[in-house]
């Protein structure tokens, strides 16, 4: 045994190079019998995980598409629910009170606007537990400009603060300079939707003459010019009236998640 | 068993850059030449017989879609090793420059090699367009890797420069 130990050693390099040689010979001149065996073997034990691999990506990539393009449209549902809503309660209270026509008058239908997504790059907070400003990247063919009014899926989110080539900056709801024109779906009074930091979204110029409770939903009146009306901005969570004072201190809990900002749509006015 | 490790990483690296890397890395028609820059790599740092056997298995791995070119393939690159190593003994090739030398040399033999087995029809054609592009390609990558084996570039320079 040990003279075929001594043969293999003195002769290892050429036998390792004859091997390699013969081995290769093999899978050329064997045909169909080696070479595909061998191929299937590597393709089922090396290829096939990264195939895998690589079309669970794919199929995630596809996935995250079709979130993006639901997304959109759950934000364009939930803007027509909205201005449906809105249109109904204001057809209501044509119908039921002759002297709040004329202030329903400039009710726009959100069927006029198109929605711009733009994915949100980064946030800031400028001191604020939440944040007061978002960036978003601009996709081609958006045409956004300055005080375009900003929504997600849930409602209303701000305004469009400055716009460059690649980002626009949007000014959130919960930027204490902020303030929105406002009106309580059911009663249909009005107020200005405004950020404290000490006590959140508040409703503020509510006469204390008006109706409000729990529960009522605060939409955008559409005066001022820049948010058209009927955009959910949340819902009223406290209602309180101190003793002497003119106005109701409302506490409204907005209905986007300004912690969670993601993708944001901006409303652009198309011609009818 | 532990020397077999890296190998057997390397046959890995190689199986992911054929199914997914290869697509993500590629610039245009330039592709990185993996399986060849591995077998060119281990034949400047490895005895001759490491290079060759890898090369071999390195070429059955890249040739597994293929069956009826794996065999030419694993004898193109274990030959590739095998003369790569004696380049290097003979040449005694030390400077970095010499082996990226030796680099595209030699991926740029493997490319050609495989279209050659391809039976490509435009074979200069191809060769401007994707085999010395794709060298050229791997052979920068391959400056890398040399410095970073040399250490010319470590995690501690490039901090410094920041």
């Amino acid at each position: 045994m040990s003279w075929l130990r001594g043969y293999f050693s003195r002769f290892e390099r050429d036998f390792n190079l004859g091997l390699i040689v013969i081995f290769s010979m093999v899978l050329i001149f064997s045909g169909k019998a080696v070479s595909p065996v061998v191929s299937g073997l590597i393709t089922s034990s090396l290829y096939k995980p990264f195939d895998l691999l690589k079309s669970h990506l794919l199929v995630l990539k596809g996935a995250s598409l079709e979130n993006d393009s639901l997304r959109q449209q759950l934000a364009r549902a939930a803007v027509e629910l909205s201005v449906c809503q809105e249109t109904k309660r204001a057809d209501y209270v044509w119908r039921s009170a002759q002297d709040r026509l004329s202030r329903q008058g400039e009710l726009v239908p959100l069927s006029r606007y198109r929605l711009s997504p733009g994915r949100v790059t980064s946030v800031s907070h400028d001191g604020h537990s939440l944040p007061v400003r978002a960036t978003i990247a601009r996709t081609r063919g958006d045409s956004l400009y300055r005080d375009q009014p900003v929504v997600d899926q849930s409602g209303l989110v701000g305004r469009i603060e400055s716009v460059t080539n690649a980002y626009a900056t949007v000014q959130l709801l919960t930027d204490p300079s902020s303030r929105v024109a406002a009106r309580v779906s059911s009663s249909r009074e009005m107020g200005i939707v405004k950020y404290l930091p000490a006590s959140g979204l508040v409703l503020e110029n509510f006469l204390a003459q008006g109706t409000i409770k729990v529960g009522d939903t605060v939409l955008s009146s559409g005066l001022g010019g820049v948010y058209p009306a009927g955009l959910v901005i949340g819902t009223v969570v406290h209602v309180s009236l101190p003793k002497g004072n003119p106005f109701y201190n409302v506490e409204v809990e907005p209905a986007a998640n300004f912690r969670s900002l993601e993708a944001l749509f901006s409303l652009t006015p198309v011609a009818p | 068993m532990m020397k077999l490790i890296p190998f057997i990483i390397y046959i890995l690296l190689i199986s992911f850059h054929q199914v997914m890397l290869g697509d993500a890395l590629a610039i245009y028609t330039a592709r990185v030449d993996l399986s060849g820059l591995l077998v060119l790599m281990i034949a400047m740092y490895k005895p001759e017989l490491v290079a060759a056997w890898f090369g071999f298995f390195a070429g059955l791995v890249v040739a597994a879609a293929t069956p009826s070119a794996s065999g030419w393939h694993a004898l193109i690159l274990g030959a590739l090793g095998w003369t790569a190593f004696h380049v290097r003994q003979r040449l005694n090739i030390e400077s970095p420059y010499a082996r990226i030398l030796v680099v595209l040399i030699g991926v740029l033999v493997h490319n050609a090699l495989a279209l050659v087995l391809s039976g490509s029809q435009q074979f200069l054609y191809s060769i401007a367009v994707n085999a010395l592009p794709g060298s050229v390609y791997t052979t920068l990558l391959a400056g890398v890797v040399f410095l970073i084996a040399d250490r010319r570039i470590t995690y501690e320079k490039v901090k410094a420069l920041f």
